[in-house]
């Protein structure tokens, strides 16, 4: 479902991600963990279009990005770690915009949307000005624009940050569902715990390259660390 | 006293909205008061101070201004104060300066004291959270939407998103009253043309005007698409990444903003210039030249606004409005000026005569029908090209940022 062959991202002398080359298959859940500036948010905003890369291609669904941008674009769910949105819409405004952009069909949208801002715990504010809304609002509001078209591949940069335990727990949920339901998840966080707890494989970057790949158990393997938690695996390899 | 006023304001203004919307209506109040005192200034007509046979009712006028200072005014302290410093009564002068200085002194004391008591008060009155500032607004989005519901559904998005986005942004309406004052003013100064005092004929001068007024009316649209055209790609933000992450082509963002800017635009230029032509009382060629020109002449400025934003984006800005002080900003004035320029020389000489061939009735020769049509082949190629090319770069530089 999503490909990534020889992916480089070059920011004049830095070289941000070194060809990274890594498969993910339909309703996989895939964590991505890294330490900061190892190139996580680079490598997702390349899958999600936002960025072009120096060398390298992402297919989406066997639909090539830089060949095919607004078919590719239009199968994924695009959800960045900052909640930068139009604070002069209102949150059911902005569900609308959401909609039209990806064509979701008028005759569904509203029951679609009631539902899913219900599921947040936003209905009662959709009609409030953005501005208004806290971070965790935002980050709330954001992933339910993105499951509004019902996307083939979830594209998440640290999801949970904002947000309150409650909001982490029907996430977390949520997220398992869609992959139940055949959609895959790509996801970056800093919360070791939720890639142990969420994720079928997770994958180490470090300095833009992917070091370590796998299961929690094969990851554990790779690091000598059969007893230790994912923390103590990822301090290990990208230990200096 | 100012200072006084705003200490004491948030104990007695209703704190329903936010204090960043309190501020922007406080900046709404300033600016219409500006935009009267604008108009204020403007119906006196100081242009009669240069009219010498006006001068003796100018002066009138001023005399029946004067009146005698209150006693109870610190100007009044001042200036008796200077006038007998001048006249060698120095008594009276430190009388008058001591009256100025201890009035001072004592506002600061009044001032400490009523900051000490409602400075805190105010400051946390002024925290408030934002409330539900927007009921039933749904309803009344669904209506505006339908309007646009020809268009495609990303063009829809984008359409029904600037339109809500600029009217709910309150920094946006103080210049748009600014604008309206400075039009009325711009209509009136022509009502109030002294053609007939000129040396000149007046049917010339009328239409000589009313040309000349295709290059102002389109400097005046330059200087309201440099302040709204030229920021709207910059006033994306850090949202930006919305438009990026898509299924939708940059040219098609791109063109939405160019024709949500285009159409009130037009409108507004060919009331302006039809306005004007009208109080001009100018030729009915003259005033098919103007409206056709401006229709050729629109599209070109709005293009250059919106591409030429989008080459030179700020979307880091807190203020996107700045962005016309920038160097993309400066540029894009340079180039309107150069092509309005271009297009009014063009037309210059094929007009002048065409409208001497009128005046004497007598028709154009062929070398003149060839200049004629070359000439204006040659602006409306202008016009064309200034539509597309300031797009396209637009267009690229703002993918090549990817």
């Amino acid at each position: 479902m999503i490909e990534l062959k020889d992916l480089s991202k070059r920011y004049g002398k830095t070289l941000a991600v070194d060809r990274l080359n890594l498969s993910l298959q339909r309703g996989e859940i895939f964590g991505f963990i890294g330490p900061n500036g190892a190139g996580k948010t680079t490598t997702i905003r390349m899958m999600g279009g936002i960025l072009a890369p120096t060398a390298g291609a992402v297919t989406i669904d066997g639909i090539s990005m830089a060949d095919h941008p607004q078919e590719a674009k239009k199968r994924i769910g695009f959800i960045p770690d900052r909640p930068y949105l139009y604070e002069k819409l209102t949150g059911m405004e902005f569900m609308r915009f959401s909609a039209d952009l990806y064509s979701v069909n008028d005759g569904i949208f509203v029951e679609k949307a009631q539902e899913i801002l219900r599921q947040f715990g936003l209905f009662e504010w959709s009609h409030d000005l953005i501005e208004a809304y806290s971070h965790g609002m935002k980050q709330c509001l954001i992933i339910s624009a993105a499951l509004l078209h019902e996307p083939l591949v979830l594209i998440v940069d640290e999801p949970m940050v904002g947000l309150d335990p409650a909001a982490i727990k029907m996430v977390k949920d949520i997220l398992k569902n869609l992959a139940r339901s055949g959609t895959t998840v790509f996801m970056s966080t800093h919360t070791l715990k939720v890639a142990e707890d969420l994720c079928d494989r997770i994958g180490i970057i470090h300095r833009g390259s992917l070091i370590a790949l796998g299961t929690t158990k094969e990851l554990k393997r790779a690091a000598r660390f059969q007893d230790a938690d994912l923390e103590a695996v990822f301090l290990r390899l990208t230990e200096e | 006293m100012q200072a006084v006023i705003t200490l004491l304001k948030p104990r007695f203004w209703s704190h329903k909205n936010g204090d960043l919307s309190r501020d922007s209506e406080s900046r709404t109040v300033r600016l219409i008061l500006f935009g009267i005192l604008l108009f204020a200034f403007r119906l006196m007509r100081p242009e009669q101070l240069t009219n010498p046979d006006a001068f003796s009712s100018v002066l009138q006028y001023f005399r029946s201004l004067e009146t005698g200072g209150s006693p109870w005014l610190p100007t009044t302290w001042i200036f008796d104060s200077i006038r007998a410093a001048l006249s060698g009564s120095y008594r009276t002068a430190l009388l008058g300066l001591a009256l100025a200085w201890s009035f001072a002194a004592t506002l600061v004391f009044v001032m400490t004291w009523i900051a000490g008591a409602a400075y805190f008060t105010g400051f946390s009155k002024a925290q408030t959270t934002s409330e539900r500032l927007l009921p039933g607004r749904s309803e009344r989005s669904k209506s505006a939407a339908w309007l646009l519901h020809f268009l495609s559904g990303p063009a829809r998005a984008f359409a029904v998103k600037e339109i809500k986005v600029f009217f709910r942004d309150q920094t946006q309406w103080p210049q748009i009253f600014l604008i309206l004052a400075l039009i009325v003013i711009y209509l009136y100064n022509f009502s109030v043309l002294p053609l007939e005092k000129s040396p000149m004929k007046t049917v010339y001068l009328q239409n000589l005007m009313a040309f000349l007024n295709m290059g102002l009316a389109s400097f005046v649209l330059t200087a309201l698409a440099a302040r709204f055209v030229f920021p709207a790609v910059s006033t994306e933000g850090p949202a930006f990444w919305i438009v990026r992450a898509a299924p939708v082509q940059m040219r098609a963002f791109l063109w939405v903003k160019y024709f949500i800017y285009y159409i009130p635009l037009l409108l507004l230029s060919e009331i302006l210039i039809v306005a004007t032509n009208i109080l001009l009382q100018v030729t009915d060629f003259m005033m098919a030249l103007s409206v056709a020109t401006i229709f050729c002449m629109v599209p070109g400025i709005v293009a250059m606004g919106v591409g030429l934003g989008a080459a030179y984006p700020d979307f880091q800005s807190e203020n996107p409005a700045q962005a016309v002080t920038s160097f993309g900003g400066l540029l894009f004035m340079i180039l309107c000026t150069v092509f309005i320029g271009l297009v009014i020389v063009l037309e210059a000489g094929p007009v002048y005569q065409v409208f001497m061939a009128g005046v004497h009735g007598r028709g154009l020769s062929v070398g003149q029908w060839a200049w004629l049509s070359v000439s204006f082949s040659l602006a409306l190629l202008l016009c064309v090209l200034a539509v597309i090319l300031p797009m396209r770069i637009g267009e690229r530089r703002l993918e090549s940022r990817l």
